[in-house]
């Protein structure tokens, strides 16, 4: 089976907020929770950068190591997703994970901590696949429809990618090659001396 | 030409494969660009300087993946990040403390609180294999002190009861994955767990308001003294010889200031916890739970010993909290210096008049209060005209028991006052004569005054109750308190009007108002 993850191109994140309002809508997700957020550093200066932050769905994930009472499960692909019916709302996979992906509706009597929710990497949870109560708990499971998460899948300028690591890893990679080749291009003169003329390299975050 | 073409060829691939190259450790690095990035920058930079100059094609995601890293978007360089979604620790990318407190509470907390808790426990287990229940030495006297007030028994046992609630529940949240899932299964663990945090979610500020209402009741008598190092130097007696205490001894009073000092931490760090929504940040969360577990973990395994002693491990100490008395024999052995205050004050030993009902002690409120209520039985031992002749003036010796024994409370003194300056002035001349010629009366008769005071009274002139019942007490006071600080707590208010019962040779009326007094007080 694959091993799936996500990757947030950082030179392509347009911080439109695109992912985070995707994920919202398809997973019903509870009020006061985010599964995805985007962080921007510098903004509004030059070299600001922008990231789509949400669950990693780590290999030795934290929150699944401290849980009190090991609600949390990996899927075959490598999905980390847990049990509400379990959960206890402790709070403590939200104090270990490095994320801040899982997250607490603040419905309790003191608006204290209720079942934590989590990115699922659309991939719903321990209720029959596709059911309303699967739906209800932890919103769709596109990757048993064969889909990819949304959030990904939505991302307007493909900054945001889920899937198998090593296509995710494939897709990057071959970017920064021909990032660096533009770059490369541009200072040794390849281009120049193959195509004869230099490459307009305006706007490019690299340079 | 060829052969130059040739050439040049080559160094152009030469080239494109090194710029490759290149490109193939910088994406490398653009992936896994956690530490191995500074590695490998490291490697660039020192074998292939060059190449990285004249290629210059860092990738700049590769700058910011390694500023997250080292997270340095916050403080130093200055780096300010922000999100639209708005949230706890939403502007972070990566929280490395997490990790430390993951470490913390997987590595450290998780075992070293099951060998402190387990360790305690066999400690605690073979000391009582070895040692056996501390006995009663002399035996149970049958003769019961009271020790401890209803009030102060409602605040223990509230505090108690709380206490073992949720370090239970706490436990379960720390042991129960190790100890608890493997036999019961996850899901039957989790509604335990779900159950149980609720419980303490709750009960927790609850034990918070306990505590500081059992500060309040315990903290009299609870400082320490250079009684306690000295019983900390023996051991507290448990290896043999006496270690004197009053009446908390070392290792209680050092339980009262660990169960107020470290529970107050457990349960401010506990409310930080449980109420997350002042802006507590993850890092604030995670300390505060560092700080909740290391003093729950601390504060339960001095519990272990106070609960120990208190129940199995010593005869007669379980009685004193569940009932309110003490066994005289216990107290003589266990707070020998309280007990001899007691004896000072009259309220034990050979001066006092005990008896399985009349039991009187220090300190104890409610007992207090309910000496306040008139007792219709109390005066049962006087005659019906008692009830009459209450609120005279004219008083005559019927009619001063009788105030005393009617709810009018102000009265005695000082109509006993009025008495002696003025209605029998005759007999007190009559016995003050009689007195100076060696006569003297058993004066620990009255309740209040044990062998000490006596002492210090006939010391004073006051041998017979004759004189103890003119004098006024004040007076007795001034003597009291040249006698030492430590008869200053002694009040003498009742002690004439009970002196004149004595020398009227009234011993049943004498017995009632005793029952009624409290250590000699009203």
């Amino acid at each position: 089976m694959a091993n799936v993850k996500f990757y947030c191109d950082s030179e392509r994140c347009i911080e439109c907020n695109g992912c985070v309002t995707a994920c919202k809508n398809e997973n019903d997700v509870p009020w006061g929770v985010n599964r995805r957020r985007v962080v921007t550093v510098k903004d509004g200066e030059p070299g600001e950068r922008s990231l789509s932050v949400a669950c990693m769905h780590c290999s030795d994930a934290p929150c699944a190591a401290v849980c009190p009472v090991d609600c949390f499960y990996t899927t075959d692909n490598g999905i980390v997703l847990h049990d509400k019916e379990t959960c206890i709302g402790c709070g403590y996979c939200s104090y270990a994970c490095p994320f801040g992906a899982p997250q607490f509706p603040e419905s309790g009597a003191f608006s204290s901590k209720g079942k934590m929710d989590k990115c699922t990497f659309c991939a719903g949870g321990p209720e029959e696949t596709g059911s309303a109560e699967e739906y209800q708990k932890y919103g769709a499971n596109r990757i048993a429809e064969g889909k990819l998460p949304l959030c990904a899948e939505m991302c307007a300028t493909k900054a945001l990618l889920a899937g198998d690591a090593n296509v995710v890893s494939d897709i990057y990679r071959q970017r920064v090659i021909n990032r660096s080749m533009s770059t490369l291009a541009s200072n040794v003169g390849i281009q120049k001396n193959f195509l004869g003329s230099s490459p307009d390299l305006t706007g490019k975050a690299t340079k | 030409m060829d052969a130059l073409k040739w050439s040049s060829n080559k160094i152009t691939s030469f080239n494109f494969n090194l710029s490759l190259l290149a490109c193939l450790l910088i994406t490398l690095f653009a992936i896994f660009s956690f530490s191995p990035a500074i590695a490998a920058e490291d490697k660039l930079g020192n074998s292939n300087n060059t190449v990285t100059q004249q290629l210059g094609v860092k990738s700049p995601a590769t700058d910011l993946w390694r500023a997250v890293r080292q997270r340095e978007f916050k403080g130093s360089a200055g780096l300010s990040s922000s999100s639209q979604v708005k949230s706890m620790g939403s502007t972070e990318f990566i929280n490395i403390k997490g990790q430390e407190w993951r470490n913390f509470r997987m590595g450290q907390l998780v075992p070293y609180a099951a060998y402190l808790l387990g360790g305690v426990l066999l400690v605690l287990a073979l000391f009582r294999l070895i040692r056996g229940k501390i006995k009663i030495k002399a035996g149970r006297s049958g003769k019961k002190i009271l020790r401890f007030s209803p009030f102060q028994r409602f605040v223990h046992w509230s505090t108690a009861i709380l206490f073992v609630i949720l370090g239970v529940t706490g436990l379960l949240l720390t042991f129960g994955k190790s100890g608890l899932i493997p036999i019961i299964g996850g899901k039957a663990f989790g509604a335990m767990a779900g159950v149980g945090k609720v419980i303490h979610d709750y009960l927790g500020p609850v034990f918070g308001i306990m505590l500081l209402i059992m500060l309040f009741t315990f903290i009299k008598g609870n400082f320490g003294n250079w009684t306690d190092v000295k019983w900390f130097f023996k051991g507290g007696g448990m290896f043999g010889g006496h270690a004197s205490a009053g009446r908390y001894n070392g290792g209680e009073k050092a339980w009262f200031w660990v169960a107020i000092l470290a529970g107050a931490v457990v349960v401010v760090s506990g409310i930080v916890l449980d109420f997350p929504y002042f802006n507590q940040t993850r890092d604030d969360l995670q300390l505060s739970h560092l700080v909740h577990a290391i003093g729950s973990v601390g504060i339960l395994a001095a519990s272990f010993g106070h609960i120990f002693m208190g129940t199995v491990a010593m005869e007669g100490a379980y009685e004193s909290m569940r009932t309110g008395y003490c066994d005289e024999n216990w107290a003589k052995e266990h707070h020998d210096l309280w007990y001899d205050d007691l004896q000072a004050q009259g309220v034990v030993g050979a001066g006092a008049s005990m008896s399985g009902s009349a039991v009187a002690g220090v300190g104890a409120v409610a007992a207090g209060a309910m000496l306040r209520e008139p007792s219709s039985n109390a005066s049962g031992s006087t005659d019906g005209s008692a009830h009459v002749s209450g609120g005279s003036s004219d008083i005559d010796k019927q009619g001063l028991m009788d105030t005393g024994v009617s709810s009018s409370k102000k009265t005695p003194v000082k109509t006993a006052d009025k008495k002696s300056a003025s209605s029998s002035s005759s007999q007190s001349k009559k016995t003050g004569s009689s007195s100076t010629s060696g006569e003297s009366d058993n004066l620990k008769k009255i309740e209040g005054i044990g062998p000490k005071i006596e002492e210090i009274l006939k010391g004073a002139g006051l041998s017979t109750f004759s004189q103890l019942s003119h004098s006024n007490p004040d007076d007795i006071k001034v003597i009291l308190n040249d006698a030492g600080p430590r008869y200053k707590m002694h009040n003498p208010k009742t002690w004439p009007q009970q002196a004149e019962l004595a020398d009227k040779g009234a011993w049943d009326e004498l017995s009632d108002l005793q029952d009624r007094l409290l250590g000699g007080r009203e």
